[in-house]
């Protein structure tokens, strides 16, 4: 059976430590270049509460030169918000951040208990390395949506926004996702149950 | 830098050891950031005339597939329509289980003669342990003619399956009110994937 590396198995042709190199080299390029793949898992449950502030929930540092033309990243990420025992009306502005600057918001308000939220946004580069196609989509649901897992309930609201952005992508740079309560109450919480971001 | 530069320096000629250690990091990043497809099914008719349970896709994922922390993405998309003119609607209940729990039931909307397209997603992140998971599970139904009647639906939850064994996903459909000469669902698709 031919394999790949064959022609690197011919006694009359040795091989030499360059062209090894080079093979190996050409496909860490295909790896992570050109395929799909994961970049970041999130592993560690976030939440904020009793607080104003607006708090990163999820951090991700794209490395310099994962979207330069066209590549797109996407970022995957889900949770929970509620505002329980009379803590009274609080609302939720999320964000996702590239580099510091806000490229998808909206302004939620938590009127009861466990409402599930989920997140996609992607970020596409835009023939350069230097400017940015942002797409976000966030789905919250009604409340009892988290841990009522036997009948899915309706969305209690859908946005879905688009910006541009001009971050200079051959630096790391941060992709953040965070949430602001307008409610300190300590009963006001969002949670970061999942989030994981693909090279697509 | 190369990937591959310190197999390149003259001065300090590479080992064996180095050449497969380059191998092993390369092989580390196949199995463990590359997303694998490791279940698709697609294009397939079923005509349903009973209020039986009808299981439209069925995967077992061997224990110690998932780890602390894996991901897996399920996606489906199903057409229902029926025929019958007399009938001014079907009820249709779908899930998604895990080990025979539900992580997602949809029940509805009234699907109709118009035709419905019924597309859920659910993702299963093992938390830091294998016996237990976040799920988040999303449905969109549509009629095929109509995206305006639409609906829109979220879960999300803790479940507890030890992935160390074995682990049985299915989608399955039963229809709750009554089941018509002409009923019908076309399996789209649904296919999972192992994010890692």
């Amino acid at each position: 059976m031919t394999k790949v590396a064959d022609d690197m198995r011919l006694p009359s042709t040795p091989v030499t430590m360059e062209e090894i190199a080079d093979r190996l080299d050409a496909i860490h390029s295909k790896i992570t270049t050109h395929v799909p793949r994961v970049l970041d898992i999130e592993a560690t449950e976030a939440s904020v509460s009793g607080s104003t502030t607006e708090t990163a929930l999820y951090t991700y540092t794209i490395p310099a030169n994962t979207i330069t033309t066209d590549q797109q990243v996407r970022l995957t990420a889900w949770g929970y918000s509620h505002t329980t025992g009379g803590a009274g009306t609080n609302s939720v502005t999320y964000r996702v951040k590239l580099n510091g600057n806000t490229c998808g918001t909206q302004i939620l308000t938590i009127d009861g208990n466990n409402h599930a939220w989920r997140l996609f946004s992607i970020i596409q580069g835009d023939d350069s390395s230097s400017a940015q196609n942002i797409y976000t989509q966030f789905h919250i649901g009604d409340s009892d949506s988290w841990d009522n897992f036997a009948t899915l309930t309706v969305i209690d609201d859908t946005f879905i926004g688009t910006c541009d952005q001009t971050v200079d992508m051959t630096s790391a740079r941060d992709l953040v996702l965070s949430f602001q309560h307008s409610n300190a109450n300590a009963a006001c919480e969002t949670a970061l149950r999942g989030a994981f971001v693909e090279l697509l | 830098m190369a990937f591959a530069d310190s197999l390149r320096d003259p001065l300090n000629p590479p080992s064996i050891d180095t050449i497969k250690s380059l191998m092993d990091t390369l092989e580390t990043s196949l199995d463990t950031e590359l997303i694998k497809c490791i279940y698709a099914n697609c294009n397939e008719s079923h005509v349903i005339n009973t209020l039986e349970e009808f299981i439209i896709a069925k995967h077992v994922i061997k224990g110690g597939t998932l780890n602390a922390d894996s991901i897996i993405r399920l996606s489906t998309f199903l057409t229902v329509t029926h025929d019958n003119p007399f009938a001014s609607g079907i009820n249709m209940r779908t899930q998604v289980r895990f080990n025979g729990l539900n992580v997602m039931e949809l029940t509805g909307p009234t699907y109709t003669t118009a035709g419905s397209y019924v597309d859920a997603q659910v993702i299963a992140q093992n938390d830091d342990n294998v016996a237990k998971q976040d799920v988040v599970a999303f449905a969109n139904v549509t009629e095929t003619s109509n995206i305006a009647l639409g609906e829109q639906h979220i879960v999300a939850a803790e479940h507890f399956h030890n992935t160390a064994n074995d682990l049985t996903i299915d989608v399955r459909v039963r229809f709750l009110t009554a089941a018509f000469e002409g009923t019908s669902i076309i399996h789209e698709y649904t296919f999972i994937e192992l994010l890692r």
